[in-house]
């Protein structure tokens, strides 16, 4: 895409990002009070087919991601 | 008269029939196997037969190796040997006694002569047959007689073997094939049943084991995972895991490392990722591939980290744009009891996105799908019973790889640090991928046959805290982490001013620590402008001497300096942000370099930035100017998303405390001060 520049879906809300950024960077993107809980480890992030994915996690243009409590 | 006595008898005979056919059903227990609804084999075996006899039966009924009725206890003839031999190879089994002895000759699978169909195989006879369908037979002819001496010096009954089978024995004895019994005793004369033929075989044709992990990052030592939680993970207890997995399935076990493994605490990044190396040589890996942050210390010390392993690293899609030679080895064949499996490496098409553009520069990265087209047919030309692909492409793309990509078997993952408890089958390939950080040990059993998974089953095995720390490890790293200590008392150089971090200043005004920031951010990245949030940066450091632990002190997050190009206006509606809650203080108030501007605290939110300075003019809110800034700004963090609309141009793989560090090893000393970037009026 243009400059670099994808899509992902948080909790299907689309979130603009670059290429090359990871799993935290949608979740700061999306809503930081969630960003900060998951990085505590209250919350937990998983993909569009229930897996669980670490907040370093790469991510490519169309990813969905779901958030999960503990 | 005659005819109705028959048929009385002929009833007799089917009840008896009946009732002797359900006694003995009443005395045998069927096993069923189903995975991932491709196999489902039922097998009846008695009742008090053992476990392991049991599982053996199971195993080779689902590849359709095993014919039934199994007789596992009875004696094993050297025809029969050979016909399971030659299916075991595989290649045709005739029936003809002739045709066969011809067939055990062009396999080499007769050991003595006359051939002697009908009389019982020997278990020294048996074990180096067995070695010979394994491909093992060069080992036997190139170990020492010392060696096997030495190997099989431990049985008491060393004098029986045969000198014709002695070294094959002691090659069976290191590979694992054979174990002895808790007596000390080879028994190699002995004659061997069905069932003990059969668990040979499985040592040489059961599931072949791959061991996987990915995206530990630097995680060498255990770490604790969040507050008040116990400490988990590190190279240590992966490798107790790894040692006590290999322990189930000591002939056919691999080991693979699927990237991003050099980079990611100071424990390794201090130096250049040699502590993984040096510790990784010690694990036994069958192959690693490299992930992208594994060329954040650039092409040199990663060519010297590669040569360093005792293992090789395989990557296909990454050639020097020059001469289109690969940059590692693109595959592997590797040889496992005599079954050709073909591995191959892929890395994200992204890399030169996500790392330093010098990092990668005169590289080419090639299409990863196209890639594996490639090296399938490659692989397939040579032969491979089956294929694995060594994958940093990340989850979803793994899942698209193996939807338009037929013949790979088994793709082990990185990239994504998605914990995948199970295997997942996509068409027909099985995807694994065991999360990150150490977290755990993946396991994939795997069985292929005509180039067809035929039984497969995974887990994930987490590194809790439970789990011991192998001492081999933690001896090995000692000297690492004394000298990490020693790194950040480390002096970089020095200042003459004390540099101001002070909450209230840096989250709130211009100081001098914001502008030496932002300055270096703008230096190193060669951009016109540079933009951090104050809330990055934490503490002030003291004039004098300036160590490594000062720099990790004052930005202690993982930030990663990235480049961006953005307009004048869109520069304008970030400098409208930073000053919109003054004087209240804000994390995201900016420091700058390369631009100074003037706002004025009275005007309504949005419209206080009254004047923009760029190299002595005006900003021209239609040009577009290359902004250096951190990763969390990038995507919006502390309210930015204006840079959300902006073109990410470089995204330095480098976080911004080691580009602060650099720096201040150059220059040596600093003296900023505050030279009005950021003027309030009135």
């Amino acid at each position: 895409m243009e400059g670099n520049r994808i899509v992902v879906f948080v909790e299907d809300c689309e979130v603009p990002l670059f290429r090359g950024m990871e799993v935290k960077h949608a979740l700061i993107a999306y809503n930081m009070n969630i960003y900060q809980e998951a990085l505590e480890g209250k919350l937990k992030v998983v993909d569009e087919w229930g897996n669980e994915v670490g907040l370093s996690g790469a991510i490519s243009d169309g990813n969905r991601f779901y958030i999960k409590g503990r | 008269m005659i005819k109705s006595v028959l048929t009385a008898v002929c009833k007799k005979i089917l009840f008896i029939l009946l009732i002797s056919s359900l006694v003995v059903t009443s005395s045998f227990v069927s096993f069923s196997l189903s995975i991932n609804n491709q196999v489902d084999a039922t097998v009846v075996v008695t009742e008090d037969t053992p476990k392991w006899i049991q599982e053996i039966a199971v195993f080779f009924t689902q590849t359709g190796e095993l014919e039934l009725p199994f007789k596992p206890y009875n004696w094993m003839t050297r025809g029969e040997f050979i016909r399971l031999a030659l299916k075991i190879y595989p290649t045709e089994v005739p029936e003809d006694l002739i045709k066969l002895e011809e067939q055990a000759r062009k396999y080499d699978l007769l050991l003595k002569e006359p051939f002697n169909p009908g009389e019982f195989i020997s278990r020294e006879e048996a074990v180096t047959l067995t070695l010979r369908v394994a491909n093992r037979r060069i080992l036997a002819k190139l170990m020492k007689l010392s060696e096997a001496d030495k190997l099989l010096s431990i049985f008491q009954d060393i004098n029986n073997i045969d000198v014709t089978t002695y070294k094959s024995l002691a090659v069976a004895v290191k590979e694992g094939i054979v174990t002895g019994y808790p007596d000390k005793t080879l028994k190699p004369k002995a004659i061997l049943t069905q069932a003990e033929v059969w668990a040979l075989f499985y040592r040489i044709r059961g599931p072949i084991t791959f061991l996987h992990f990915n995206d530990s990052h630097g995680r060498l030592e255990p770490f604790v995972p969040g507050t008040g939680l116990p400490a988990i993970g590190g190279f240590g207890r992966l490798l107790t895991l790894i040692k006590s997995e290999r322990t189930v399935n000591p002939t056919q076990t691999l080991l693979f490392d699927l990237g991003d493994t050099l980079h990611g605490t100071n424990l390794v990044n201090l130096f250049n990722g040699k502590p993984v190396i040096e510790s990784l040589n010690r694990f036994g890996i069958t192959a690693a591939t490299l992930g992208n942050h594994d060329f954040n210390y650039g092409q040199k010390p990663l060519l010297n980290n590669m040569m360093e392993a005792n293992y090789p690293f395989l990557l296909s899609n990454v050639v020097y744009e020059t001469n289109r030679l690969p940059l590692a080895n693109p595959y592997m064949i590797l040889d496992v009891m005599g079954q050709k499996i073909g591995i191959f490496g892929l890395i994200t098409s992204e890399l030169p996105i996500v790392t330093h553009p010098d990092n990668v520069k005169g590289l080419l990265v090639l299409d990863p799908i196209d890639t594996a087209r490639r090296m399938v047919t490659l692989l397939r030309e040579h032969k491979v019973s089956s294929i694995v692909l060594l994958s940093h492409l990340g989850y979803s793309e793994d899942v698209k790889l193996a939807e338009r990509v037929d013949g790979i078997n088994l793709i082990l993952g990185g990239h994504s640090h998605t914990i995948l408890e199970k295997p997942a089958l996509v068409k027909s390939t099985l995807i694994a991928q065991a999360g990150e950080h150490t977290r755990n040990l993946g396991r994939v059993d795997m069985v292929i046959r005509k180039n067809q998974i035929v039984h497969s089953s995974g887990k994930l095995i987490p590194t809790v805290n439970g789990i011991a720390v192998d001492s081999v490890v933690t001896d090995l790293l000692k000297p690492y982490v004394d000298a990490v200590k020693i790194q950040m008392d480390r002096v970089i150089g020095s200042s003459t001013v004390l540099l101001d971090g002070g909450r209230p200043q840096i989250r709130s005004r211009e100081t001098n620590l914001g502008n030496l920031v932002a300055d270096v951010m703008r230096i190193t990245t060669r951009s016109d402008i540079a933009l951090q949030n104050g809330g990055g940066i934490r503490a002030s450091i003291p004039a004098g001497p300036m160590k490594v632990d000062h720099v990790f002190t004052v930005l202690p997050f993982d930030n990663y300096l990235v480049v961006l190009e953005l307009t004048g206006a869109m520069i304008k509606e970030a400098l409208e942000l930073s000053v919109s809650r003054f004087p209240a203080e804000l994390g995201g108030f900016l420091q700058v370099s390369g631009l100074s501007f003037v706002f004025d605290s009275r005007l309504a939110v949005n419209s206080r930035v009254i004047e923009i300075t760029f190299a002595g003019k005006p900003l021209e809110m239609t040009k577009t100017y290359r902004v250096a800034t951190n990763d969390f700004l990038a995507v919006g963090g502390d309210g930015y998303t204006v840079f959300t609309k902006g073109k990410l141009v470089v995204h330095t793989g480098e976080f911004l405390r080691d580009s602060f560090i650099k720096y201040m090893e150059e220059v040596k000393t600093v003296s900023p001060v505050i030279e009005g970037r950021i003027t309030v009026r009135p």
